[in-house]
């Protein structure tokens, strides 16, 4: 119910009161507030990338408390017990530092959204330790000086362990920042009782017999070095005319009435159902699907997939600093790489995890023994030489080269 | 109205300012989370820069001309799912509101709790179901194909008709509520009245029901239309390669690009749309009464 104004009142010297004040509130922040830029120096070169880590890491100590936030479902879990992962529980056993374990991470994007705030206001995030993937989010962490430089002289087992292919990658030279988590495949997934053949090269993604049944991405980043690998480019060392021919050669996918729908929200579904006969998916997608009863198939098409990788970093404003290096650190031992592996079913940057896992399949029995054996031969986990050279990075994009990019690719699935 | 001035004369300053400070909190609440927000936001859609280095307020008005000549498909688009998705839920609540309010007895609210129990279930969650039941050989295709009814490659998802009917399925209860508050409030009385005037069925309707929910119909309109044409979960989720909207591109703009001021000036755009659509529509249905009605 609304009052009635009260009788009497004066209501012209209201009205303009109130249209001044608004006037006033309505002109000032227009002008004044602008929004601060994000940027800070960040070392470069390698004496001063080794001062900003003697910076950073003299005086810190062990807090005995460490704050992990990851993606959901992205490490070892104990079978009988969703909640409870193995490997971080015999960390604290070892040393003795709590682990707070949290899933909270959805995608970069939001993730991004998320804590940039935090960071900008130097309040900090309250993690110790996160996940970030190989994408242009992690190259703007560092561009902003969100992430803390590592001590490699405390992570003697990435130094031994770390496969060469995940070592000093061209989104992080010399993992001044970050060391793997966990890497994957992007290729196509399909389902041969409805395509009917086999699908090898990223053309067959233009066939007219799959017209309508062809699942793509909405995200750029993937969607322009997919179509770069297409047209039989290295994304790495692609060019802008290169580019733009992988945006045309989208734009005839699109044109022929091949995709059903841009969407990474939904492909791994109707890929499931059959609404889509084959899609763009990540390597770990099909392993997924076929534990539920589908019977998929991925493949790295000849012009090459791309591997992307998933990375352990540090905040700077990390209190728990040391614990995560020193997690960081244990994530490399053989033995807890194999472990996580056998959950996850990505492919794991520690090649000796596959001696072990041979090695305790040879040990066991029944079903859990075939289980490990398959992983161990597994060429979504521990993909061959073959398969290996046939990958390839992803492009790391300068700023104004993204913008060039985004325009490029973002169209096509925005239409 | 009927007070006598003398006693208005003598009422002392605070309580001629009570009522000014019995709805001061709404007004603090509206400048502090809307009036606030809009202004930071117009702000943001005039300013250049990227957001590395910064942005700055430059009164750049090109973004706006920049965003509409880049979306106004997708804009376009927006208002005509919006639009189609309200009258969807304007043909399909219309009727449910009529017969819970007139039909139902004294099991009211359990119809009630009934349309609003989906509600109880996350957004996307409801609108990602529809992908299992709407499936190319799914429960509702599969048999359909089955019998020889439909061709084998029909498909409802990854079409306009899917995200439009996901609009409709997800706002519905934003029209038949309204509807159904305004048709339990026509006096019985006048069903009567029109009765022994010697109207029949339809013109009771039509001449007595009607004009009276006209009021709910309008503020139904409202509430399914504005946010319907701005939604972004059902192209996403059951769309297919030609069906993004407004509010897609507003999402990839803010969160993917960080361009704060794109995003911005693409949100102005759609709100100033909107605006003037249910302007426009408020004229034709002489809503000057409406409102009114409304407000009793």
């Amino acid at each position: 119910m609304l009052l009635p104004p009260p009788p009497g009142a004066p209501r012209p010297s209201r009205r303009t009161l109130l249209r001044s004040a608004l006037g006033a509130a309505a002109l000032a922040p227009l002008a004044a507030c602008s929004v601060p830029g994000a940027r800070k120096d960040v070392p470069t070169g390698r004496a001063e990338i080794a001062a900003a880590v003697r910076d950073f890491w003299s005086g810190r100590r062990r807090t005995g408390k460490l704050d992990f936030v990851n993606y959901t479902q992205y490490i070892d879990a104990d079978p009988a017990d969703q909640s409870r992962h193995p490997t971080l529980e015999e960390f604290t056993r070892r040393t003795g530092i709590e682990i707070t374990y949290q899933e909270l991470i959805d995608d970069s994007a939001s993730w991004f959204g998320k804590t940039q705030p935090l960071f900008a206001s130097g309040e900090g995030i309250g993690h110790d330790l996160m996940v970030v993937g190989s994408d242009s989010y992690l190259t703007k962490y560092i561009e902003l000086g969100y992430l803390a430089p590592l001590d490699h002289s405390r992570l003697p087992n990435f130094a031994r362990h770390a496969g060469a292919a995940y070592k000093n990658s061209s989104f992080d030279p010399g993992n001044v920042y970050t060391v793997p988590w966990q890497s994957g495949m992007t290729g196509i997934g399909y389902d041969p009782a409805k395509v009917g053949r086999k699908i090898t090269s990223w053309q067959d993604l233009r066939d007219p017999a799959l017209r309508g049944k062809v699942g793509m991405w909405n995200d750029a980043v993937q969607m322009g070095n997919v179509a770069l690998l297409a047209i039989g480019r290295d994304p790495e060392t692609s060019t802008p005319e290169d580019w733009r021919r992988a945006a045309d050669w989208l734009r005839g996918q699109r044109d022929a009435g091949m995709v059903r729908a841009y969407s990474t929200a939904t492909y791994q579904s109707a890929l499931q159902r059959g609404d889509l006969w084959a899609s763009l998916v990540y390597s770990g997608d099909v392993y997924q699907a076929n534990r539920s009863g589908s019977r998929l198939e991925f493949v790295i098409p000849e012009e090459g997939g791309l591997l992307w990788t998933d990375n352990l970093c540090l905040p700077v404003t990390a209190a728990g600093a040391v614990d995560a290096l020193t997690y960081m650190d244990y994530a490399y031992r053989p033995e807890v790489a194999a472990r996580i592996t056998e959950t996850v079913q990505f492919i794991c940057p520690v090649p000796a995890a596959r001696d072990v896992i041979v090695r305790e399949a040879a040990a066991a029995t029944g079903e859990r023994r075939a289980a490990l054996q398959a992983l161990s031969t597994s060429p979504l986990v521990f993909p061959s030489e073959s398969d290996q050279s046939r990958l390839r990075r992803m492009r790391v994009l300068e700023r104004a080269e993204e913008k060039q990019w985004n325009a490029l690719f973002e169209p096509i699935y925005q239409a | 109205m009927s007070r006598p001035p003398a006693r208005r004369a003598r009422r002392r300053p605070v309580a001629a300012l009570a009522p000014y400070l019995m709805v001061l909190p709404g007004w603090l609440w509206l400048a502090a989370f809307f009036v606030a927000p809009v202004l930071v936001m117009l702000s943001l859609s005039l300013q250049t820069g990227d957001f590395i280095d910064g942005f700055r307020q430059t009164f750049h008005v090109g973004t706006y001309g920049d965003a509409l000549a880049t979306y106004h498909t997708q804009l376009v688009r927006s208002l005509l799912y919006g639009g189609a998705a309200t009258v969807c839920c304007l043909l399909i609540g219309y009727p449910v509101a009529y017969w819970i309010a007139f039909r139902a007895g004294r099991h009211k609210s359990v119809y009630l709790f009934l349309l609003l129990l989906p509600f109880f279930v996350s957004f996307v969650i409801r609108t990602q179901s529809w992908n299992v039941v709407l499936a190319d050989n799914g429960v509702v295709l599969g048999p359909l194909k089955h019998l020889g009814l439909l061709p084998g490659d029909f498909h409802v998802l990854a079409t306009p008709y899917a995200v439009i009917g996901g609009l409709a399925y997800n706002f519905l209860p934003f029209m038949v509520l309204p509807v159904y508050v305004a048709l339990e409030r026509v006096d019985p009385r006048l069903l009567e009245a029109a009765a022994d005037l010697y109207a029949g069925r339809a013109a009771t309707f039509g001449r007595v029901v009607l004009p009276l929910s006209l009021p709910g119909v309008f503020a139904g309109v409202l509430l399914t239309f504005v946010p319907a044409s701005a939604d972004y979960v059902n192209a996403a989720i059951l769309g297919g390669p030609s069906t993004t909207m407004i509010g897609n591109i507003i999402q990839t703009e803010y969160f993917t690009n960080l361009d704060y001021p794109g995003a911005a000036a693409l949100s102005f755009l759609l709100m100033g749309t909107l605006l003037i659509a249910v302007f426009l529509y408020a004229r034709a249905l002489g809503t000057e009464d409406v409102l009114e009605v409304a407000a009793r």
